[in-house]
């Protein structure tokens, strides 16, 4: 988490799944699935319907009013 | 019960026994999926992906039931109304699952579900570009079957009828033309096969596999229904490879006539 950020700007409003939610400002993508507990492998990331590759999470910042899917396997036809 | 072909087939450069596709939706219970898609002989088991927490099935207890069965995953993009969303969920499917194989489902009408064509065929060209080996969801359309080998699609998918309703080939005469059309591409029946008769029939006209998923998963014992429908790809595939007979407007006696008992020539007085 950039330490500019942490004691001065207020946090972000982000929507993840569907729902609103809350990070620290200058949270990256590797952060906020720590702060959220998406911690389970077989997950997938997109924000804005733009994929975020697991090696592009601590280089990929989430900006307020992002738009985030986190995604996992599930069965289908 | 070996329902393989004792012939092998080759789609998306994976080498099969098996011509059915099976899919991992709408079983009663992740038991009985497991135990229906092995009874099923399949080789090739679609998966999706949805939102994390919403679904509490889904994750890493799918995930790990799924990679047990050590089959070949197609993933979808099912829910997918636009090229944009195809891509992406495609391109995330292909990190989760670790294939470059999709199944592009890029829907255009809500009440049939019937695939979009010209977001699918926009969606393809992106997707092949990007190195994914495209399994496309079409129609039974003829001239969007050709768009379709033009973006690259080296694979085509038609409906037999809408998903999940179980109608069988609602157009025969348009399957048979995309499989005289396109005699070296596979050709997969995806959709709409609800019956084991459905599947013989499309064997029959010399379709290389069938993608169903409904008509297992539904039947009141799947795992029964997964036998049936393994047997009838097998026997719709023989029929196809030993050549039908000749269809004829008229009888003609199969016991010979020559020696036919108690017959005598009328004589006339």
């Amino acid at each position: 988490m950039a330490e500019s950020s942490a004691h001065n700007t207020p946090p972000i409003t982000v929507h993840v799944n569907g729902e609103p939610r809350t990070l620290p400002a200058g949270t990256n993508v590797r952060e906020m699935m720590e702060h959220l507990d998406f911690t389970q492998t077989g997950s997938a990331v997109a924000i804005n319907l733009t994929f975020i590759p697991t090696d592009r999470y601590e280089e990929t910042p989430i900006h307020p009013n992002d738009t985030i899917d986190i995604l996992g396997a599930i069965y289908g036809g | 019960m070996n329902t393989s072909t004792d012939t092998t087939w080759q789609i998306g450069g994976a080498t099969l026994h098996s011509r059915l596709l099976i899919g991992s939706a709408l079983y009663p219970s992740p038991a009985i999926m497991t135990q229906a898609i092995r009874a099923s002989g399949a080789q090739i088991v679609t998966v999706s992906l949805r939102r994390q927490g919403v679904h509490k099935e889904a994750g890493e207890g799918f995930w790990n039931l799924i990679r047990d069965l050590d089959l070949h995953l197609l993933p979808n993009t099912a829910g997918c109304h636009t090229p944009r969303e195809a891509i992406t969920l495609a391109h995330m499917a292909r990190e989760v699952f670790g294939t470059h194989w999709i199944k592009l489902e890029v829907i255009g009408d809500p009440y049939t579900l019937q695939p979009d064509p010209y977001a699918t065929v926009e969606a393809a060209k992106e997707l092949v570009k990007a190195g994914f080996e495209v399994f496309p969801y079409t129609t039974d359309d003829l001239v969007v079957a050709h768009r379709l080998i033009d973006a690259g699609c080296r694979i085509l998918m038609p409906w037999g009828a809408p998903i999940g309703s179980g109608k069988g080939l609602v157009n025969p005469y348009a399957l048979a033309t995309l499989r005289k059309a396109f005699p070296d591409i596979p050709l997969i029946v995806d959709a709409g096969i609800g019956t084991p008769s459905h599947a013989v029939q499309a064997m029959e006209i010399g379709y290389d596999g069938i993608l169903l998923n409904s008509a297992v998963a539904l039947a009141q014992d799947p795992i029964t229904m997964a036998k049936a429908f393994a047997l009838s790809v097998l026997a719709g595939r023989k029929g196809y490879e030993a050549g039908t007979m000749q269809e004829r407007n008229f009888a003609s006696p199969s016991t010979p006539t020559i020696g036919t008992p108690f017959w005598h020539q009328e004589v006339e007085a």
